[in-house]
């Protein structure tokens, strides 16, 4: 390709326009207030900001090579945040628990919910049940971490990462130490 | 749709300079081969499900093609390129990813479908591109989240998790906001969505709804991107100009141009139907990524 003679082409040879173009996004409830979600406030009167809002980066399934890397993360986190990882915190948890949990940016839990003040404060809505591992007692999180890991071994090769997870994360949840 | 829809595509092959084999290098069948996967079925989402006009996705497309290459977000290797008019994205994507697609593509369109409001990405066609004697590259056409005529002033990646989901606000602060800020970014500064109760419902609604598909897909790593634009600032800082990349890749499809006849172009092909790139330096990284593609 270089052989041909490549140009060097002016970066000003960007012209974006000021107007929408297309109109294919009046369709669309979420992207109808200049091509995006405009906030408005408790009485659903606008407000000064436009939000942009989507879901992306949906192409990479889990597999055996994240589920390594799930744990890998589990393994190294900080204990602070750690508490949840075998549930929640990890941005690559499975996706069961992914979907469940309560978002942060789930509009209910940023406007209604306890402010997030803490970093400590985990976002998600399984925040409570999950930390309580690591209030009674460090061992309980390394007991965990070293089940998951055997776990995780013995599944290796099989395709049910959903029900992988939920071995290890129902005793978090419902607060027994595993 | 048949499920065979699912699984058909279509290949083509273009050779753009037919004179340059000799005896030394003899020339090859095709200068790149192409091919269009699952066509009807794209074609159905992008006119029935997105409501995009053929002809303004072909122009947009085809039209100038001067593509911009975005500050790769992820540590996926992607490349991202925009068309022209902001309106498309054209993304470079793993083998893998690519088969998944094709996978997930039945249950994707059925979601589509059921959920004409929904947030994922909206997947407008699905290809590959291979040179001779070179790789093959995939890629995916897919919507510009951001708006061509509006300013992102703050943008956000959430995933939902704490880890390692921090951008170091000092460089933030460097950059001039020009930058993905992350979850605990999100937190520490104290942002919310501001939707009042109607909004509020509609977009938790449809949240779990597309986090309900996406599990079933088993996928996950997904993130929920946030474009903020505060409509006082306006686009007086023209940050969309400031923020597209210098590195552009540009080719001449004549064809395409009304003012050259087709005959012209059968009688000369060698000079007539060339293909031009141009490649820049990224400033800041000082990389020359677009020679890689």
């Amino acid at each position: 390709m270089r052989e041909t003679g490549p140009k060097r082409l002016d970066t000003d040879a960007v012209h974006l326009p000021d107007s929408e173009t297309g109109d294919e996004r009046q369709h669309f409830i979420f992207y109808q207030d200049d091509g995006g979600l405009r906030a408005t406030n408790e009485a659903n009167a606008p407000m000064d900001t436009i939000y942009y809002l989507g879901i992306i980066d949906i192409c990479t399934p889990y597999t055996t090579f994240k589920r390594a890397e799930h744990i890998w993360k589990g393994l190294h986190a900080d204990r602070v945040r750690a508490h949840t990882t075998l549930s929640s915190s990890i941005s690559d948890s499975a996706s069961a628990s992914f979907s469940t949990r309560s978002a942060p940016w789930s509009p209910a839990s940023t406007r209604n919910a306890s402010p997030l003040s803490s970093r400590q404060s985990c976002p998600m809505g399984k925040v409570v049940s999950a930390s309580s591992p690591s209030e009674r007692g460090l061992p309980v999180v390394n007991l965990l971490r070293v089940v998951h890991l055997v776990v995780f071994l013995a599944n290796l090769g099989s395709v049910s990462p959903i029900e992988f997870t939920f071995k290890v994360a129902d005793p978090r949840v419902s607060g027994s130490p595993g | 749709m048949s499920p065979n829809h699912y699984t058909y595509c279509i290949s083509s092959s273009a050779l753009i300079f037919p004179s340059l084999g000799n005896e030394l290098t003899p020339s090859v069948k095709y200068d790149f081969k192409f091919k269009d996967y699952a066509p009807w079925v794209f074609r159905s989402l992008r006119e029935q499900s997105f409501h995009l006009d053929p002809a303004d996705y072909l122009l947009s497309l085809t039209e100038k093609y001067i593509l911009s290459e975005l500050g790769s977000p992820g540590k996926s290797g992607s490349f991202f390129y925009f068309s022209r008019d902001y309106r498309f994205i054209i993304k470079t994507i793993h083998h893998n990813e690519h088969k998944f697609i094709r996978k997930i593509l039945k249950g994707y369109h059925e979601h589509v479908r059921k959920n004409p409001h929904t947030l994922l990405s909206r997947f407008y066609g699905l290809h590959r591109v291979k040179l001779p004697r070179g790789r093959k590259i995939h890629f995916v056409i897919m919507n510009n989240l951001f708006p061509p005529h509006k300013d992102i002033h703050e943008t956000y990646d959430l995933k939902g998790s704490t880890v390692g989901r921090l951008y170091p606000e000092e460089e933030a602060a460097r950059k001039q906001n020009k930058v993905t800020l992350k979850d605990l970014n999100w937190i520490d500064r104290g942002k919310r969505l501001e939707l009042g109760p109607e909004k509020r419902a509609f977009l938790t609604e449809q949240i779990k709804r597309d986090a309900e598909f996406l599990k079933n897909v088993y996928v996950m790593d997904y993130s929920l991107l946030v474009g903020v634009h505060n409509m006082a600032r306006g686009n007086r800082d023209n940050l969309r100009r400031n923020t597209l990349k210098v590195v552009s890749v540009v080719s001449y499809y004549p064809t395409f141009r009304p003012q050259n006849p087709v005959t012209e172009f059968s009688s000369h092909p060698a000079r007539d139907f060339t293909w031009v790139v141009t490649v820049e330096t990224d400033p800041v990284t000082g990389r020359n990524e677009a020679s890689h593609a």
